[in-house]
C-alpha cells in the first residue's frame, strides 16, 4: 500500500432512515497518512457516515472501499461510559482486544502499556478506575484504546466535546504527533470549525451531501452558496470526487 | 445451634443451592447493572411466573415451562428494545404486570394442583427436593460457564454498545445470549428466592461493591461475597427465629448495603 494509493475510497453513498435522507450522494477519498477534518451542522450525517464507514449502519447505495488488511480504529462521541459499575483503566482497554472469554494473556499486559505510553500515561495507570478520572484522561484512555490494533486509519467522532481548552490542547498535539510520527491516517469530525481548520490538511464540508471546494469558514456560516471561495489556507485543497480508482 | 443447623438434609441442600445462585447473582449482576437496566431481572421474572401459572394451570413442570417463557419474554425484550418503540419503562411495566396476572389467572383455574403459585412469587428454598437441586445446580454452573467465556464480549457489549457494535460482529449475538442467561438464570431461581424477591441478589450486592472496588473485576468478587454473605446469615436467621428463608436472605444484604453505606464512602465520591 503506497502513500499516493487511497485507505479508503467511498463512492456515491447514500443512507435513509425511514423517510428521512440521512446521506445524499457522498464520495471520497483518504490516502494514506492523511489528517482530514470533517466539519458540518447539526444533523449533517456526521456520525452517521463514520458509523457507515465502520458498517454499524448500512447504505441504501453506495460504496466504500479500504484494502482488505487495513484496519480501523474508532473514537465515539460518548467516552464516558457511563455505567454505575467501576471499571479499571485495563479493563476498558481490554475491550479493544479480540478475545471473547475471561482468561488474558501475558502479551496483552504489554500491548496496554505501549498504547498507554502513546498517550502519556505510565503502566501503573492501568489499575486505576476509569470512572474516577478526570474527562481528558478518560479521553485519552480511549484513543489508546483505538490504537491497541495498530490502526491504519483513526476514526474520531467528536471526541473533545466536553474537555477543557487545555486538554484539548494536548489531545490536538497527540493527534499530530500519531499522524506525523506514527503515520496512523485520521478522519477527525468535529464541529469545532477553527480547530479543524488549523490542525487538519484538508477538510471536508458535510451537510447531507459534501460541499466540494467550499471554505470551511463560510460553510460553518451557512453559505453554502459560495462554495468556490478559494481556500485561507494552502493546505486546504478542495476534494476532488473519484480521484483515484476503487482499491 | 450451629451444629443442629448442618445437621439436616433440606438445610444441607438448602445452602449448596443457595451458594450456587448466590455465586452466579453475583457475577451476573454486575453485568445487568452495568446495562443500566436492572428492571429486566424483575421483568423477565415476571414472565417466568406467568410461565409458572401455566405449568401449574397444565400440570406440567412450573419451573421448565417458567423457563420457557423467561426465555421468549428475553428474546422479545431485546427485539422491543432495538426497535426502541415504547419507552422502556413502559414496556417493563407492561410486561411485569402482564406476567403476573396472567400467573394468577392460571394458578386460580388450577385449584386442585397442590403446587402453589407462592411458593414461586416468594421463594421457599428449605422445600428444595434432591431433583431441583440438580436442575438448580447444573443450570447455575451453566449460566457461570458461558459468562466466563463470552467475558470480555460480553463486558464490551454492555458497557460500550456503541464500540463493541462497530468493532465486533459478534455483538448481537451476546447481547441476546446475555437476556437469554437472564432469562434462564431467573426462572431457575424462582423457587429459590421468589420471583418478587430475585431483584434483589443480582442488585443490592452490586450496590455494596460500589463501596469498596474500583475495578468490574472486583466488584464481581465483591459481590459474590455479599450474596454468600447473605445466603449464609439469611438461612442461618431463619432457621433460628422460624422466619422465611428469603426474606431474612434479602434483609441480610440490605443490613450489609447500610453498614457499608455507614461506613464507607462509594468510588463515585472519591477519587482513587
Amino acid at each position: 500500500m503506497d502513500n499516493e494509493s487511497p485507505l479508503l475510497a467511498v463512492t456515491n453513498l447514500a443512507v435513509n432512515f425511514g423517510e428521512t435522507k440521512a446521506l445524499v450522494d457522498v464520495s471520497f477519498t483518504i490516502k494514506k497518512g492523511e489528517y482530514v477534518g470533517l466539519i458540518g451542522p447539526n444533523g449533517a450525517g456526521k456520525s452517521t457516515l463514520l458509523k457507515t464507514i465502520l458498517r454499524t449502519i448500512s447504505p441504501q447505495s453506495g460504496t466504500i472501499i479500504a484494502p482488505p488488511r487495513a484496519k480501523i480504529g474508532y473514537v465515539p462521541q460518548q467516552f464516558l461510559l457511563r455505567t454505575p459499575v467501576a471499571i479499571s483503566v485495563a479493563e476498558v482497554l481490554q475491550m479493544g482486544f479480540a478475545r471473547i472469554g475471561f482468561w488474558q494473556s501475558r502479551a496483552e499486559k504489554e500491548v496496554m502499556a505501549e498504547a498507554l505510553a502513546a498517550v502519556g500515561f505510565e503502566t501503573d495507570f492501568l489499575s486505576k478506575n476509569y470512572q474516577t478520572l478526570s474527562g481528558g484522561q478518560k479521553q485519552r484512555v480511549i484513543i489508546a484504546r483505538a490504537l491497541l490494533n495498530n490502526p491504519d486509519l483513526l476514526l474520531f467522532d467528536e471526541p473533545l466535546s466536553g474537555v477543557d481548552y487545555a486538554t484539548k490542547l494536548r489531545i490536538y498535539d497527540l493527534l499530530a504527533d500519531l499522524n506525523q510520527k506514527k503515520g496512523i491516517t485520521i478522519l477527525f469530525v468535529s464541529h469545532e470549525v477553527d480547530a479543524v481548520v488549523s490542525k487538519c490538511q484538508r477538510i471536508l464540508c458535510l451537510d447531507k451531501t459534501l460541499h466540494d471546494g467550499c471554505h470551511p469558514i463560510h460553510f460553518a456560516k451557512g453559505e453554502h452558496v459560495i462554495c468556490q471561495v478559494p481556500p485561507l489556507s494552502e493546505k486546504l485543497t478542495p476534494i476532488h470526487h473519484h480521484s483515484h480508482p476503487p482499491v | 445451634m450451629i451444629m443442629e443447623f448442618f445437621h439436616y438434609d433440606f438445610i444441607i441442600r438448602a445452602l449448596i443451592i443457595g451458594l450456587i445462585v448466590a455465586v452466579c447473582a453475583g457475577i451476573l449482576g454486575n453485568f445487568i447493572v452495568a446495562s443500566r437496566n436492572a428492571i429486566v431481572s424483575d421483568m423477565l421474572a415476571h414472565a417466568a411466573l406467568a410461565g409458572v401459572g401455566l405449568g401449574i394451570f397444565w400440570n406440567i413442570a412450573p419451573a421448565a415451562s417458567g423457563a420457557v417463557v423467561a426465555i421468549l419474554s428475553a428474546l422479545l425484550l431485546w427485539y422491543l428494545g432495538r426497535k426502541q418503540r415504547f419507552a422502556p419503562e413502559a414496556t417493563s411495566m407492561l410486561i411485569m404486570t402482564g406476567g403476573l396476572s396472567v400467573a394468577l389467572v392460571f394458578s386460580h383455574l388450577a385449584k386442585d394442583n397442590p403446587l402453589s403459585l407462592e411458593s414461586f412469587l416468594f421463594g421457599s428454598i428449605l422445600t428444595i427436593s434432591p431433583l431441583d437441586l440438580r436442575i438448580g445446580f447444573v443450570a447455575n454452573v451453566l449460566v457461570i460457564v458461558v459468562v466466563l467465556l463470552l467475558w470480555n464480549r460480553l463486558r464490551t457489549s454492555i458497557i460500550d454498545p456503541e464500540y463493541s457494535q462497530s468493532r465486533f460482529a459478534m455483538h448481537t449475538f451476546v447481547q441476546i445470549v446475555f437476556m437469554v442467561l437472564i432469562g434462564g438464570f431467573v426462572a431457575v431461581s424462582l423457587q429459590i428466592i421468589g420471583g418478587l424477591l430475585i431483584g434483589a441478589l443480582l442488585v443490592i450486592p452490586v450496590m455494596c461493591a460500589q463501596y469498596v472496588s474500583r475495578t468490574f473485576l472486583q466488584s464481581v468478587i465483591v459481590s459474590i461475597f455479599c450474596n454468600v454473605f447473605a445466603v449464609l446469615v439469611g438461612l442461618y436467621l431463619s432457621f433460628v427465629f422460624d422466619i422465611p428463608s428469603s426474606s431474612s436472605i434479602v434483609l441480610s444484604l440490605i443490613g450489609l448495603f447500610l453498614l457499608l453505606s455507614i461506613t464507607t464512602q462509594p468510588w463515585r465520591h472519591k477519587r482513587l
